[in-house]
C-alpha cells in the first residue's frame, strides 16, 4: 500500500468517524457504564438525523438543528424509560418496542424513506464562511465535527467526574452500594437513558450534515458499530476510570473508521462492511480474552503465589 | 428524647416455591439513640431480615418502623440512606469495584443528600480529612487512597466499608454479619476497630453476629433471636453480670437446643 493511501484513508475516517463518535460514546455510557443494552440508540440516532434534515430542508439555522436533535434524541429515551418503568420490562425489551415505533416516527417525519440536503446551507458552510473560505474541503469538515465533538466529548468526561457522575458510575457496577449510598436506581437509569439517546440524536444530525442526507434505516446497526468501536478501543487502551473509558471510544471510533476507509480504499466492497464489522467484534472480543488469560497465567505462576503470601503476611501483620 | 429506631409489631412473609415462610412475626423493639446493640441467632432466625427490613432493602407485610420519630415504613432503602449507613455481609457489596478507595469513600460522604451535576466529586478537603481517618484506623490504607478497591484483601475491603460507613456520623449503623467471609485474624481486627469506632461516635448501632464470644464481648445490649422473634433482650447490667460463660449458657436455654455447638465455638 502506497503511503498517501493511509494518509487519504486517516483523513476519510476522520471525517465519517468524528460525527459517529458521539453516538458510540452514547452507546458506551449504557453498555458500560450502566452496564446494559439500550436499542433505543437505533431509532433516537435516525430521529435526530431526521429532524435535522426536515429542520434545514424547510430553511432552518443548522446550528440550532444539533441541539434540537439531541433534545429529540433524549425525549426518545425518556420514552423507553417510560415503557420500562409503568410495565415493568426489561431495558432490552422496552427499547426494542421504543425503537419499532421510532421507526414509523421518522418515516413520517421525513415523508419519504430518505431526504437530501446537499445544497442547503450546513454547519461547515457556516465555518466556511466565518473564515473565509470559499472552498469547501474535507479538512473544514473534519475541524468542525472535530471541534463539536472535542467540545461535547470534554463536557462528558467533566460531568462523569462531578458527584451526580461517581453516583451514575456505582450504580451501574454495585446496585447494591448505590442504594445504600442513597443512589436513586431509577433516577439514574433515567439520567443515563437520556444522555445516551441525546448523544446519539446529536450524532446522528451531525451525521446527516457531513454526508447530505439522511436515510430511514441509518440507525439501524449503529448499536453493534458502537459496541464495535467500544470493544476495539479496549484492544488498544485498557484500564479503569472515566477519562480512560471515554478515551477507549475516541480510540476505537476512529480504529473502527480507519479500518472500513483503509478496506474501501484497497477495493472491499460497501456491502461487505458488515462482515468486516463482525470480525472486527469478534477478534477484539479474542484479543480482549487473550490478554485477560495472559494476565491470569502469569498471575499463577510464582508471582501470584508470592504477592498472595505478601498479602496474608501484610493481613496477618495488621492483627496486633 | 424520642426513640431512634423504633419497630412495631412486624411481621414479613417469604414465598419461596410455593411454601410461605415467616422471617419475622410480630416483631417489636426500640432503640435509644447511641444505643449499641448485638444481635445473635441461629440460621433463619430473621437477623438479616431485621436488618433488611430496618434498611427498607425488604417490605413488611405487617406493622411499622419509625426512625428518629419519622415513619419510614413507605420509603425505599436509597431514600432511608439519609438515616442509615450499613455493611453488608459480602466485601464485594459494600465497596464498588471500579473505584478507587477515595472514589467510594467520596460516593458514601453523599449518603442521602443531593448529588450535584456541576462539582466536582472529589475535593480536596474531603481526602484530606478521610485520609486522616484512614490513618488512624484504617491500617495502611491512607497510601492507597487512588487504587481501585478491587485491588484490596476482603478484610482492607470491609475495613473500609466500616470507616466509610462511620465517617460521616449516621443516625443508624447497621451491620450484617460483616466480618463472617473473613480468615480469624482478619475478622478480630476488623471487629475492634468497628467496636472503636462506634464507641468514639455514639452512633445508635445494631450489630448482628454469628459468633456468640464476640456477642457477649461486643455491643452494650444483646438480642437473641429465634423463629422470627426476639427471644431475649438482655441489658447491659444483665450481660456484664453473666460475663461470656454465663451468656453462652443463657442462649442455649433460650433456644432450647435449637443453637448448635458451631456457633458457640470459635
Amino acid at each position: 500500500m502506497e503511503p498517501q493511501v493511509f494518509v487519504y484513508a486517516v483523513l476519510d475516517a476522520l471525517e465519517t468517524g468524528l460525527p459517529y463518535m458521539l453516538a458510540f460514546l452514547g452507546v458506551w455510557l449504557v453498555f458500560r457504564i450502566y452496564q446494559d443494552f439500550d436499542l433505543t440508540v437505533g431509532g433516537s440516532f435516525t430521529l435526530g438525523a431526521s429532524i435535522c434534515a426536515v429542520w434545514i430542508v424547510r430553511g432552518g439555522d443548522p446550528w440550532l438543528a444539533l441541539p434540537l436533535a439531541a433534545i429529540g434524541g433524549a425525549l426518545a429515551g425518556v420514552l423507553t424509560y417510560v415503557v420500562m418503568y409503568y410495565l415493568n420490562l426489561s431495558l432490552i425489551l422496552s427499547s426494542i418496542v421504543v425503537n419499532t415505533a421510532l421507526f414509523t416516527i421518522n418515516l413520517r417525519l421525513l415523508g419519504v424513506p430518505d431526504v437530501s440536503i446537499i445544497g442547503k446551507r450546513t454547519i461547515v458552510d457556516s465555518f466556511n464562511s466565518a473564515l473565509g473560505i470559499t472552498q469547501s474541503s474535507q479538512i473544514s469538515t473534519i475541524l468542525v465535527m472535530g471541534l463539536i465533538a472535542g467540545v461535547v466529548i470534554g463536557l462528558l468526561s467533566l460531568f462523569l467526574l462531578t458527584e451526580a457522575g461517581l453516583a451514575l458510575r456505582a450504580c451501574g457496577t454495585n446496585k447494591m452500594m448505590a442504594r445504600a449510598a442513597g443512589v436513586s436506581p431509577p433516577l439514574m437509569l433515567l439520567l443515563v437513558i437520556m444522555m445516551a439517546n441525546g448523544l446519539t440524536g446529536l450524532s446522528g444530525a451531525l451525521v446527516v450534515q457531513e454526508q447530505g442526507f439522511v436515510d430511514v434505516m441509518m440507525g439501524a446497526s449503529i448499536l453493534i458499530f458502537g459496541v464495535t468501536g467500544v470493544l476495539l478501543g479496549e484492544v488498544i487502551l485498557w484500564g479503569t476510570g472515566p477519562i480512560r473509558g471515554v478515551l477507549t471510544v475516541v480510540l476505537g471510533t476512529l480504529a473502527y473508521r480507519l479500518l472500513l476507509a483503509l478496506a474501501f480504499r484497497v477495493g472491499v466492497e460497501p456491502q461487505d462492511f458488515n462482515a468486516l464489522t463482525a470480525s472486527v467484534v469478534v477478534f477484539s472480543l479474542l484479543l480482549n480474552l487473550g490478554v485477560t488469560r495472559v494476565v491470569q497465567t502469569r498471575a499463577t505462576s510464582s508471582a501470584k503465589a508470592i504477592s498472595i503470601a505478601a498479602t496474608d503476611a501484610s493481613e496477618r501483620r495488621e492483627v496486633t | 428524647m424520642s426513640e431512634s429506631i423504633e419497630i412495631r409489631n412486624t411481621s414479613v412473609t417469604f414465598h419461596r416455591g410455593g411454601a410461605t415462610v415467616r422471617a419475622l412475626t410480630g416483631l417489636n423493639l426500640k432503640l435509644a439513640p447511641s444505643e449499641y446493640v448485638t444481635v445473635i441467632g441461629p440460621n433463619g432466625a430473621g437477623k438479616s431480615t431485621l436488618v433488611n427490613v430496618l434498611a427498607g432493602s425488604v417490605p413488611v407485610n405487617e406493622g411499622e418502623i419509625f426512625l428518629g420519630g419519622k415513619d419510614v415504613t413507605r420509603l425505599p432503602d436509597y431514600r432511608r440512606a439519609q438515616w442509615i449507613a450499613r455493611v453488608f455481609q459480602d466485601p464485594a457489596v459494600g465497596t464498588c469495584e471500579g473505584l478507587s478507595v477515595i472514589e467510594n469513600a467520596a460516593l458514601l460522604s453523599r449518603r442521602g443528600r443531593n448529588r450535584s451535576p456541576f462539582k466536582f466529586a472529589l475535593t480536596r478537603d474531603h481526602t484530606e480529612s478521610f485520609r486522616a481517618l484512614l490513618a488512624e484506623y484504617g491500617r495502611d490504607l491512607q497510601h492507597r487512597l487512588k487504587q481501585d478497591v478491587s485491588r484490596l484483601s476482603g478484610g482492607q475491603r470491609q475495613l473500609l466499608a466500616v470507616i466509610m460507613a462511620v465517617a460521616e456520623r449516621p443516625e443508624v449503623l447497621l451491620l450484617d454479619e460483616h466480618t463472617s467471609a473473613l480468615d480469624p485474624e482478619m475478622a478480630e481486627l476488623v471487629m475492634r476497630r468497628t467496636d472503636d469506632l462506634v464507641r468514639e461516635q455514639h452512633v445508635t448501632t445494631i450489630m448482628v453476629t454469628h459468633n456468640m464470644r464476640w456477642a457477649a464481648r461486643f455491643g452494650d445490649r444483646l438480642l437473641i433471636m429465634s423463629r422470627g422473634r426476639i427471644a431475649a433482650d438482655i441489658t447491659r447490667e444483665e450481660k456484664v453480670r453473666l460475663a461470656e460463660d454465663g451468656l453462652i449458657q443463657r442462649f442455649r436455654q433460650v433456644a432450647a437446643g435449637e443453637l448448635t455447638d458451631s456457633l458457640v465455638g470459635g
